[in-house]
């Protein structure tokens, strides 16, 4: 009994992007994603609002306590917040659910028997979702710089060694913080892609990378070996602190690197032969 | 049969599914510019056939080539398998500008005239999620149409569809039959596939127990059945003359004969004092051939 | 092929691990709290209205954890740290203590505990008669944990 390769479609050119382009259409009419870029770009204006109208401070995220005296605290402070549970959520919206919604609507028979391999398919999909992960981080940053800069003000910050950061300074590092935060981002991407392939249910794909995420949150703030810190994927959203320091330290930046490239390649990888190896029965 | 190269030459296909052999060792060639049936009860493996020869599938074993191409690429070829599905929020059309894109080429030229032969031009504008079942299976036609094919797998294509329908899809097929399009259509009822093919291949649980012309199989086919109910069912029995099989079975008497033995019959029931009750036809005579293939054991 | 793409990625992960380091030591501890707190009294003292020389500090921090038994690792809310510079000449040392809540990333938060003029009191008053908040009563912090 000889077994038989499945030969891939040979490419067809224009190959993954005209799949890119139709998953990006696509999600533009989807509410879901539309809601969730619009509460990037608006939540930080109400953070601010509604932080301006009292005199507390957050008082358990580095920066909090200073969210009256300098907008530049503001978009650091939804750092913190964002890399614990928001961001994770908000990838595997659309990540967790990009193949899943396939089999939901039974559809994968359909686009599977057209001019594209499933390696291109693949492809388009990955990248929309990768794509939609970068935009609403950036719009985050961005957004939450600009609420702070807009209704708290430039005032020079203090950084992490006591000394004084001049305002342009501070927003260069407040950019390359958010920058930073990019490669776990694509890392929980990566979970959401793999989730959305294996499990071919929507509730697993999205919900599971924010289950994942809490998980690992709680063991991070447990006193285990440092290897095992290293390995949880939430740890790099911490790792921008080392750039606010008189000295400046790198190590959990690239720990984080690897530890997300890592993630990605694994996630990804493991989505892709999933899905080339797939049976698409009729029903 | 031409010698001219196969629209499909597959050899010894086998897929299992864990416990389930769906598929085991069977051969299936059609012939180009033919209309071929695939017929079979539910369960015979039909369906996994079609996903095998539309790359959906990967065989366990056996080798597949469309128009004598080895990588099965699906150029020419069209089709769908099961009831065709689309994006609910995206209209008719939407649909089918995002499959004419996935196909490169031209395919973008062809969206109006497929909505137009697969008379859907009118709700090509609304959300395929409020179409039909039948305005679904249209839609399933329109989508394989705007790859131009040479080559048309369609599984069940009347499914779902009101007699009107049918009678629609079989003159379409028939029609673009006719201008040359090789087509193989699965088929769990042996009338319909009467009509419209040349050539037909019956399964039986995974296995291919006929394969040939339609000549071939009608030539098999034993005399039609009729239903018959008389004023006295046993004496009936012992009237059948030669030429005729009578049995009893729950519900009367089942009457094996052709047209002419059947007319003699009847009359000689009359002459003896046996009034006929009832007297229709139970199944074609393909029909009934094709319950002995599938249902009896071999 | 799988098997060696797996042991390449351990490799890798293990190589950029540092394995072996413990995380939160009381030695990196004090090499962050030194510094930062020598600049903020600076801060301070420059919003007093007296110029400091921060080289002139010299400042050094001895933090432990907990009681005698208590090994002086690892994150916890029982850190404290006193805290040892050079105010007014090279030869008179003040300290001042601080109660240290060190979390399993390496970010601090230190609460100033005495002396009561200088790390006491959340709000001070600046040279040109406002009130400011006082930058030595609470600060937070990081170090390097890898």
């Amino acid at each position: 009994m000889t077994a038989v390769a499945v030969a891939a479609r040979p490419a067809v050119r224009g190959g993954a992007w005209v799949v890119y382009r139709w998953e990006l259409i696509k999600l533009t009419r989807q509410v879901k994603a539309q809601f969730v870029m619009g509460l990037c770009l608006l939540a930080p204006f109400l953070f601010v609002v509604a932080l301006n109208a009292q005199s507390n401070v957050p008082q358990d995220t580095l920066f909090g306590r200073w969210v009256h005296d300098t907008g530049f605290s503001i978009p650091l402070v939804v750092l913190g917040f964002a890399g614990q549970w928001a961001l994770p959520a908000v990838t595997s919206v659309v990540a967790g659910d990009i193949f899943a919604c396939e089999d939901r609507y039974g559809t994968w028979k359909t686009i599977l028997t057209r001019s594209r391999s499933r390696s291109q398919i693949f492809t388009g999909k990955a990248l929309a979702a990768m794509t939609f992960s970068v935009l609403t981080t950036v719009s985050l940053a961005l957004s939450s710089l600009a609420a702070g800069v807009l209704l708290v003000g430039r005032q020079p910050m203090i950084g992490l060694s006591g000394t004084l950061l001049a305002p342009g300074h501070s927003a260069v590092l407040v950019l390359t913080s958010w920058a930073t935060v990019l490669l776990p981002v694509l890392g929980f991407t990566g979970l959401g892609l793999l989730l959305s392939v294996a499990s071919r249910n929507s509730v697993v794909g999205v919900g599971g990378p924010v289950v994942i995420g809490l998980v690992m949150q709680l063991v991070s703030l447990v006193n285990a070996p440092p290897i095992v810190r290293m390995l949880l994927l939430t740890t790099p959203f911490g790792a921008w602190h080392g750039l606010f320091t008189a000295e400046p330290y790198y190590g959990p930046l690239v720990q984080g690197a690897v530890v997300s490239v890592v993630y990605f390649a694994v996630c990804v990888g493991g989505a892709y032969a999933l899905l080339r190896r797939r049976d698409v029965t009729g029903s | 049969m031409d010698n001219a190269r196969p629209a499909i030459e597959a050899r010894d296909l086998a897929k299992r599914f864990e416990e389930t052999v769906a598929v085991a060792g069977v051969d299936l060639r059609v012939g180009p510019g033919r209309v071929h049936g695939l017929v079979g009860p539910n369960g015979a493996g039909k369906t996994t056939l079609l996903t095998m020869l539309l790359g959906l599938v990967r065989p366990d074993a056996g080798s597949i080539q469309i128009f004598g191409r080895d990588e099965r690429r699906l150029d020419g070829v069209g089709g769908f398998v099961e009831s065709p599905r689309f994006y609910p929020y995206l209209s008719g059309r939407r649909n089918l500008a995002l499959l004419a894109d996935l196909d490169g080429g031209d395919a973008a030229t062809r969206i109006e005239e497929s909505l137009r032969v697969a008379g859907l031009l009118d709700q090509a504008g609304a959300k395929a999620g409020g179409y039909s079942v039948g305005m679904r299976q249209r839609l399933g036609i329109a989508a394989a149409l705007l790859r131009d094919p040479k080559l048309l797998i369609l599984d069940e294509p009347a499914s779902g569809l009101d007699p009107a329908g049918m009678r629609d899809m079989r003159a379409l097929l028939a029609r673009l039959a006719a201008e040359g399009t090789t087509v193989l259509l699965s088929s769990h009822d042996m009338d319909e596939v009467e009509d419209l093919c040349d050539d037909v291949t019956i399964m039986r649980t995974g296995r291919v127990v006929f394969d040939g012309s339609m000549e071939q199989l009608r030539e098999k086919a034993p005399d039609p059945a009729y239903r018959l109910s008389t004023s006295d069912d046993d004496k009936a029995v012992t009237l059948a003359g030669p030429g005729l099989e009578v049995r009893a079975d729950g519900d009367g008497l089942l009457v094996h004969a052709q047209q002419d033995r059947l007319d003699t019959y009847v009359i000689a029931l009359g002459r003896a004092g046996v009034a006929v009750r009832r007297l229709e036809l139970e199944s074609s005579a393909l029909t009934a051939l094709f319950f002995r293939l599938t249902e009896e054991d071999a | 092929m799988r098997w060696g793409a797996i042991t390449v990625i351990v490799a890798v992960l293990l190589g950029v691990s540092g394995c072996g380091s413990s995380g939160v030591t009381n030695d990196r501890l004090n090499r962050a709290v030194a510094p930062t707190f020598a600049n903020l009294y600076v801060l301070q003292q420059s919003l007093r209205g007296r110029k400091v020389a921060a080289a002139s500090l010299n400042p050094r921090a001895d933090c432990g954890r907990g009681g005698p038994e208590t090994a002086d690792s690892g994150a916890g809310n029982d850190w404290s740290c006193t805290v040892t510079w050079f105010n007014t000449g090279p030869n008179i040392a003040v300290t001042a203590s601080y109660q240290v809540h060190v979390q399993t990333n390496g970010c601090y938060t230190a609460d100033g505990d005495g002396p009561a003029d200088l790390n006491g009191r959340q709000l001070i008053t600046a040279a040109d008669g406002a009130t400011v908040t006082n930058p030595l009563w609470q600060f937070d912090g990081c170090f390097d944990t890898t």
